[in-house]
């Protein structure tokens, strides 16, 4: 006789197959829901960034000779990085678009990344050379940040959707499969408690049960989801120019602290799948006779 | 020990007008008692009632001192429950355990240890000749052998009230001989038993008077003191005859 396990055995427990499938899918579309707007505002984030840190600086032409200077000087500055000059097609493409015309030869224009206070660069270049002219790059904010606006809401809107989906994926089925099973075990349930069975002990084993099922089915979930967002992120990478990920993906998501908590969502189903059938029960076992 | 005052308990309606009776009881420790009535009278609701597996609709009951009300809490009740064995004429059992296993469950539930629970279940398995059907399912045993397993259930946490259906017991004759053999000894070890019966003389030398005569119409009475008309039967209290021990 195995003691410690007569009042577990003595209930049916059927194969929460359903519940798992659905779990895992709930756990798939909240992941991908939170990976892309994690991802959006990470992606706008570098985009802003190289945007308003982007100056440029114009060397009329008599100042070219001190190009190399210029170019030597800025380079060791602090705060500065990616610095290059633009070639003469590319500042002519520039020119163009400021709608300036511009007799032949076409100025230098020497562009890089600059994250500190724009008065010390301007004084230093100034020094170097009197003619040239810094160009920050702020004026790109306000139109940036419109956009920036509408994909962030765009965003939120997919992940909103995304959780809403997983969430009615999730617990409408947890209630049937606590309802059905409910329904099959009612029969031992009541000889239980009419023998005298603690409440807390009749359906103890079926609360661990569930538990179980609902993270395992959250862990199926975030198996299926790194492959997807490793297939989606090897897809937009080349669109948006970005490197591809060179850590192990699973590790790479870890990374980041937002987009860590989809390792959570296993945790938070097996939570709600545990509380859920504890009040479940608990409720159907205090209406008995 | 048990109080039943003025408690509502449902009968058919083909025997009583208004599908109901009232009583009042009153069960004291180490005694036997005998319920006796017709089919549908509400033997089993009586005994239901007192295992507290039938809810109270109006009156009060009292158990082991505790006031049974729908407010009690399901700790206590259960606390209760755990004192009571009940055999009814359709005992049922867990599918899912073995014969050795559903025995061994009340005291599983009362938290007996190990080696105690092995000793008390193969004891009563021996007492009650069914020791060969210990591995055997539920689903796979005869009538007999399934009333044999519920009433060594019912016997073997040692219930302090011991609610019996006489005519279910009836139908194992060496089930019914055992029980009635050693009624004496779960008397003596503080358990109260109640039997219901069909008829009166059903276990006449065996159990003293029936305590509690449930009400029913008979087609042909022969005389008025033995048999109530339906006129008294709408107004029927319920006679409980001072029972002496056995």
């Amino acid at each position: 006789m195995r003691h410690f396990s007569l009042i577990s055995r003595s209930l049916i427990h059927p194969r929460l197959s359903i519940l798992i499938l659905f779990a895992a899918l709930s756990t798939f579309w909240i992941g991908l829901g939170i990976a892309i707007d994690n991802q959006t505002t990470h992606l706008l984030h570098n985009w802003e960034r190289r945007l308003t840190q982007t100056a440029l600086i114009v060397l009329p032409i008599n100042e070219a000779k001190n190009l190399q200077v210029l170019t030597q000087s800025l380079q060791v500055f602090h705060g500065v990085s990616d610095l290059h000059q633009l070639s003469p097609s590319d500042t002519n493409h520039l020119l163009a678009k400021w709608g300036t015309s511009w007799p032949n030869p076409t100025p230098s224009i020497i562009m890089f990344h600059y994250k500190d206070d724009n008065e010390t660069l301007q004084k230093t270049i100034k020094n170097i050379s009197p003619e040239a002219t810094l160009i920050p790059s702020s004026n790109n904010k306000s139109y940036f940040s419109h956009f920036n606006h509408s994909i962030k809401t765009m965003a939120h809107v997919i992940m909103f959707v995304c959780i809403v989906f997983g969430i009615i994926l999730f617990f409408p089925i947890l209630y049937f499969s606590l309802n059905f099973t409910y329904q099959i075990q009612r029969s031992q349930l009541l000889q239980l408690h009419q023998l005298g069975t603690p409440a807390h002990r009749s359906y103890q084993s079926i609360v661990i049960h569930f538990t179980i099922s609902c993270l395992l089915g959250g862990i199926v979930g975030i198996i299926l989801l790194l492959p997807a967002l490793h297939y989606l992120i090897n897809i937009i990478a080349p669109l948006l120019h970005r490197s591809l990920p060179v850590s192990f993906l699973p590790f790479a998501l870890t990374s980041s602290s937002a987009i860590s908590t989809i390792y959570l969502i296993p945790v938070i189903q097996a939570v709600i799948g545990c509380i859920g059938s504890w009040f479940f029960y608990r409720h159907n076992i205090h209406a008995m006779p | 020990m048990i109080l039943l005052h003025n408690l509502i308990l449902p009968a058919a309606p083909s025997l009583l007008q208004g599908g109901q009776y009232t009583v009042s009881l009153h069960f004291t420790h180490s005694e036997a008692y005998r319920v006796c009535g017709p089919a549908g009278s509400g033997k089993t609701t009586l005994l239901k009632t007192l295992a507290l597996q039938y809810p109270i609709q109006q009156g009060a009951l009292s158990l082991f001192g505790q006031t049974i009300t729908p407010q009690l809490s399901l700790k206590t009740k259960q606390l209760i429950r755990r004192r009571i064995g009940i055999l009814t004429e359709r005992p049922t059992l867990c599918d899912r355990l073995t014969v050795f296993e559903n025995i061994a469950l009340p005291l599983h539930i009362l938290k007996t240890p190990r080696r105690h629970i092995l000793r008390e279940t193969m004891a009563i398995l021996k007492w009650l000749t069914i020791e060969h059907l210990a591995d055997r399912f539920p689903k796979t045993l005869s009538s007999s052998e399934i009333l044999r397993t519920a009433c060594a259930r019912v016997l073997v946490a040692r219930p302090t009230l011991l609610l019996l259906e006489g005519d279910t017991l009836a139908s194992d004759e060496y089930l019914h001989f055992l029980i009635m053999k050693n009624l004496y000894n779960f008397i003596n070890t503080g358990c109260s038993v109640i039997f219901t019966t069909r008829h009166d003389d059903t276990m006449n030398g065996l159990l003293p008077p029936p305590a509690l005569r449930l009400p029913y119409i008979p087609k042909q009475p022969t005389s008025s003191q033995d048999h109530l008309t339906e006129t008294q039967a709408d107004t029927f209290q319920p006679t409980a005859y001072k029972a002496s021990s056995v």
